[in-house]
């Protein structure tokens, strides 16, 4: 059975690693990396500091919600997460479960994937921050820039930099950044399983876009409705931003155990959860 | 429940070691919310045989197929497949070859590759299988083309490479002839034929293709409205002996019709009728000739199966 499931994860592998749709994702990295390049070099330009680095830009990058939300995770829900459905629709389902010998073995091979794809998702955005930072003109230098400590020049027209968490002065950035992808990697995987468990349900090979497009959106509905300290507790996207632990960048901070929480939480519930739906549908 | 179909020591097919029939189902009803998609349908398989499942859109044949490959639970019914009980809840799937109606692949690999792959799940047979079954469906194994490049034809011929390749002891085929140009449909014909023949098989087969399934299957299951509303059997004596007589005038059609060998059954235009035949079809020829009947042709009926396709659908 172990076999099995092994030789179904490795087809999985291949069918989503050699798709074209990375080339979707490598775009939206490059256009997120630029943005996020162009709104450092700005800010440096203005608070009248010295050299920024690759770092500072990705960064900057992980905190901005529209391009973690709206572009990155929408992209990476459409290129990871309409397998199931979409194998349902055209029943190639089929022809992997027979050959599986159960439905358990089809759903792990559909996570895995998934997982890994969160992680090589994340490591394109850096790889894209660091090319288009240096192209930018930034640093490689892995300590601090005077913008990520939040240095303040006399004269300059902006305050301190609230883009991402000043780090501590010996910090290595190149080991924090390492650290904020990996946690945007589990935030991107929770919700990927989420709706992957959501699409067991409706095998509808649209609905994932839809629904990374939509928890996007309602949870910009809800921030209008809901009282700013139960909605960073209650919202999905906010959580994703390195920031919203931040107590220099907010004024609320969340504490990062219970975003790992809520990310672990969704993941293993919606795997399992996931897991005894399917053992009850109609593929 | 044992099953272990396959022998991996002769990779041949083996009949399943679960006695009896491939498929054995009885009573088979499967209701979605308020509405019946099927209904009481019964239905067995023997290794060697080919069985073919014919009805318009949304008679319940592919619900039908999806059941009996484990992917879907039946509402009522009983019995199994290859010693699977149909109702069972354990999400278990039985071993068979399933090709699907719109197959889908790794579009960057080639077929070789595609099927290594596919066959490396139940780690049966070895790497050279995937190249005799290539050459078995009319594909080349030294193709390096991606399979995104390849023609509904040439996939449906790799779907079927990937459903036979492990000589299961039985194959669903859902629509093989999609695509296929009519040299195609002519090899897709024999190869079922010699799955069940030669290597023992048991062949399900749908098609809309209605002279393909007469011509190729034991039997044929008429599907419509959610029940199988008849069975019909190509070979059998009652089909066999329906056959067609064209005359030279249309008074010949009254003289045959007092002849005691045959039965005239329909006719079709003032030359043409529909008989049959009670005695061996010379003695009928004497007995047509000896009345005086102008004879242009007789012939074997080879539209029986879509009469009695429109005679289930008309019901």
């Amino acid at each position: 059975m172990m076999r099995q499931t092994f030789a179904l994860i490795r087809i999985e592998l291949a069918r989503l690693f050699f798709s074209r749709r990375w080339m979707a994702g490598i775009l939206i990295w490059g256009v997120a990396a630029k943005l996020a390049a162009d709104e450092i070099a700005g800010h440096v330009v203005a608070a009248h500091l010295g050299k920024w680095t690759v770092y500072d830009v990705h960064a900057a990058l992980m905190n901005n919600a529209f391009l973690v939300c709206f572009l990155m995770l929408t992209t990476f829900v459409l290129i990871a997460c309409d397998s199931p459905a979409r194998d349902r629709e055209t029943r190639f389902a089929h022809v992997m479960m027979v050959r599986s010998g159960g439905r358990l073995q089809w759903w792990v091979a559909k996570i895995v994937p998934m997982l890994l794809a969160s992680v090589v998702f994340q490591a394109g955005a850096l790889g894209a921050c660091i090319a288009v930072g240096v192209y930018g003109g930034g640093t490689l230098s892995r300590e601090p820039s005077e913008l990520a400590l939040g240095t303040v020049k006399e004269g300059a027209s902006v305050s301190t930099q609230l883009f991402f968490t000043p780090p501590a002065r010996d910090a290595d950035m190149l080991v924090r950044e390492v650290g904020t992808s990996l946690y945007l990697a589990l935030g991107f995987a929770a919700i990927g399983m989420g709706i992957l468990a959501l699409t067991v349900r409706y095998p509808l090979s649209w609905l994932p876009g839809l629904a990374a497009v939509g928890v996007t959106l309602v949870d910009r509905i809800l921030s209008w409705f809901i009282h700013a300290s139960w909605y960073s507790w209650v919202s999905l996207p906010y959580r994703l931003m390195e920031a919203a632990h931040s107590a220099v960048v907010v004024d609320d901070p969340l504490p990062l155990w219970s975003s790992l929480l809520c990310w672990t939480v969704l993941l293993v519930g919606s795997a399992i959860g996931g897991a005894r739906m399917l053992r009850d549908v109609d593929v | 429940m044992n099953e272990t179909i396959f022998d991996t020591t002769t990779s041949v097919p083996v009949r399943s070691r679960v006695a009896g029939p491939l498929i054995d189902v009885r009573g088979v009803g499967k209701i979605y919310g308020s509405t019946t998609v099927l209904e009481d349908v019964a239905m067995t398989v023997r290794p060697g045989e080919v069985v073919g499942l014919v009805g318009p859109n949304g008679a319940g044949k592919t619900t039908l197929i999806r059941i009996l490959s484990g992917m879907s639970r039946p509402s009522r019914g009983e019995g199994t497949v290859l010693g699977r009980d149909i109702a069972a809840t354990t999400g278990r799937v039985p071993f068979m070859g399933l090709m699907v109606e719109r197959p889908m692949f790794i579009e960057t690999l080639n077929a070789r590759r595609n099927l290594e792959l596919l066959f490396s799940i139940r780690g049966v047979v070895d790497g050279s299988t995937a190249c005799d079954v290539l050459e078995r469906v009319g594909l080349d194994p030294s193709e390096r083309k991606a399979v995104r490049t390849y023609s509904l034809g040439m996939r449906q011929r790799l779907s079927l490479a990937q459903a036979i390749g492990e000589r299961p002891a039985l194959v669903v085929l859902d629509e093989p002839t999609n695509g296929l140009d009519p040299l195609g449909i002519v090899e897709m014909r024999g190869l079922v034929r010699e799955l069940a023949d030669r290597d023992g098989m048991g062949v399900l087969l749908t098609s809309h293709l209605l002279a393909e399934v007469e011509a190729v299957c034991d039997r044929v299951v008429l599907m419509h409205g959610g029940r199988a509303r008849r069975v019909y059997a190509p070979g059998d004596a009652d089909s066999r002996s329906t056959m067609v007589l064209e005359v030279a005038e249309p008074s010949d059609i009254e003289r045959a019709a007092c002849i005691t060998a045959l039965e005239v059954i329909g006719r079709e235009g003032p030359l043409r009728m529909r008989v049959k035949v009670h005695e061996c079809v010379p003695d009928v020829i004497r007995a047509l000739v000896g009345a005086g009947v102008g004879i242009e042709a007789i012939y074997r009926d080879g539209n029986g199966l879509e009469r009695a396709y429109m005679e289930a659908v008309g019901e």
